[in-house]
């Protein structure tokens, strides 16, 4: 159990490190970027995702063979980790985040790399994708979150799971196991089996463990997953998303007591 | 492409032309694209009303063997959904033998769209099902998405591996609109609902219609010549035929489906 409090606290920190470096500016791109992004990318991130950026490198061969998730296709794939509407393609800072912060569990973070190297890896893979010339990727916009929840506004926020159906597949008690889950019915977009998360395991979140995070993957989906949008049921009622946040953040508190 | 695709059969009163590569195709389309770049410099429409145009008139016709349908249990909701739900697969008409519900589309024709601002594509989660369950449009149209269900639905529509909206659309849900991004064929599914399945085509011409009852369809102003028709329909598959299209007037095909498995794979 000590354990566990230590993996989440170093989640929080490792958030707060994001956040930081998440202000990075990003220099033009031009002939010697992508020549240099290229160098970097097939250097590290080619042999899961393929020198040709369709998911197919050599450890494509046994990541992602049988069940989600598969190393993208950045030639057609859509985004998870996005601060975009669903369906909507991801800013250049959204895969900045994920190439910052890495995928817990599937991606390494390339801190290693310095600003610089990032934003050029970023304009190399996104060369393969036709439509980051045609589409403008437009932020949402996300609240700061409010003040420490009360116990009322966690209790509303379980209510808010029963009615939007959370459950189903994260089950009633967020371990990841409702019956959707169980019962093997969740795909991903190349209809790859995949698990619901484990809400009491901030750890496993892919998408963030913050509540501003988890606001956010309410917000816009996880595209390529069963995970919906919730942006049109929340429109106007940004209090009681955050109850909802509070209560799922309140489920791996409970764990730890 | 198998053989049996390329061989649709043609009828006595058809005009069809099995010949793709024709050097009259390639005549056709430089003349195709003189005229589109004459009508630029006078700033009217490629199909003006004083161009010569046809329509293509035509049945889909499906003589291979009965198709049973798919039949699923209702693992969730099936108070209200059913315990089970039956898909209709292929619908023929009993006298004509007309497959409904297959898209005939002629691509090529680089004609830009009349009308971008056509009225939004409506897809309601009707109980436990998506209605109409297969629709046509064009790039930049909007997909209205309503829910008139008691139960919550999740309308996740894509193209291969990217999504273009998914959506969890509770009971009595706003409803939530979206435009089509690129061509060609959308999948619409329901995550909460697996037996829920529609699909959605679109073209950036104006060149295409859904077969009726009868299996008929109609094509209006296309330009005269040959041309490539393609057929879709969600079970059988897709196939692709030459037609050429008189100067005025209709040209009447009758086009019948392969039966083949091949083809219904695809």
């Amino acid at each position: 159990m000590h354990a566990k409090r230590l993996k989440y606290i170093a989640i929080l920190i490792i958030t707060g490190l994001c956040a930081s470096t998440a202000q990075a500016v990003k220099p033009t791109t031009n002939r010697d970027s992508l020549r240099e992004g290229r160098r970097i990318y097939e250097q590290a991130c080619a042999w899961c995702h393929g020198t040709g950026g369709e998911g197919d490198g050599p450890a494509g061969w046994f990541i992602g063979r049988y069940s989600s998730p598969r190393p993208r296709n950045f030639a057609q794939d859509g985004y998870k980790f996005r601060s975009t509407g669903s369906g909507d393609l991801p800013t250049d800072q959204d895969l900045f985040t994920t190439i910052t912060r890495g995928i817990p569990g599937v991606m390494p973070a390339y801190r290693a790399l310095n600003e610089r190297e990032r934003w050029q890896v970023i304009a190399y893979l996104k060369s393969w994708n036709p439509a980051f010339e045609e589409e403008k990727p437009v932020p949402l916009t996300f609240p700061q979150a409010p003040a420490a929840p009360t116990e009322a506004a966690i209790h509303n926020g379980r209510n808010l799971y029963v009615k939007y159906d959370c459950r189903v597949c994260h089950g009633d008690n967020g371990e990841g196991d409702g019956p959707e889950a169980t019962a093997g019915h969740l795909r991903d977009g190349n209809n790859l089996p995949i698990r619901a998360t484990n809400l009491t395991d901030p750890s496993a979140w892919k998408n963030g463990a913050s509540a501003l995070d988890l606001f956010r993957t309410l917000t816009t989906g996880l595209d390529g997953t069963p995970m919906p949008s919730y942006a049109n049921e929340f429109a106007g009622r940004e209090e009681a998303l955050w109850e909802l946040v509070w209560y799922i953040q309140s489920l791996s508190d409970q764990q730890r007591k | 492409m198998t053989h049996d695709q390329e061989r649709l059969t043609t009828r006595s009163s058809d005009v069809l032309s099995i010949s793709r590569h024709s050097e009259g195709k390639d005549f056709m389309k430089g003349v195709l694209f003189l005229a589109l770049a004459l009508s630029a410099v006078q700033g009217i429409s490629p199909l003006h009303a004083e161009t010569p145009t046809g329509t293509l008139v035509g049945r889909i016709l499906y003589v291979g063997p009965a198709i049973p349908d798919q039949v699923f249990e209702v693992t969730r909701d099936s108070g209200f959904c059913g315990a089970q739900a039956t898909i209709r697969t292929v619908t023929i008409h009993p006298k004509t033998r007309g497959l409904e519900g297959a898209v005939v589309s002629i691509d090529g024709v680089a004609v830009p769209l009349s009308d971008p601002a056509a009225p939004a594509l409506v897809l309601t989660n009707t109980r436990c099902a998506f209605t109409p369950r297969l629709a046509t449009g064009v790039v930049g149209q909007q997909v209205e998405i309503r829910n008139d269900d008691p139960v919550m639905h999740n309308t996740h529509i894509s193209m291969g591996s990217r999504t273009l909206v998914n959506v969890a659309m509770i009971p009595a849900s706003r409803p939530v609109w979206k435009p089509l991004k690129q061509s060609g064929i959308y999948t619409v599914k329901c995550d909460a609902h697996k037996f829920m399945q529609a699909h959605i085509l679109a073209f950036t011409h104006p060149f295409f219609s859904i077969t009726d009852e009868t299996g008929a369809f109609r094509i209006p102003s296309l330009p005269p010549g040959e041309h490539q028709v393609t057929i879709w329909h969600d079970t059988l598959g897709t196939v692709h035929q030459s037609v050429t299209i008189a100067a005025t007037g209709d040209t009447h095909v009758t086009l019948e489906y392969p039966n083949h498995a091949d083809a219904r794979k695809q």
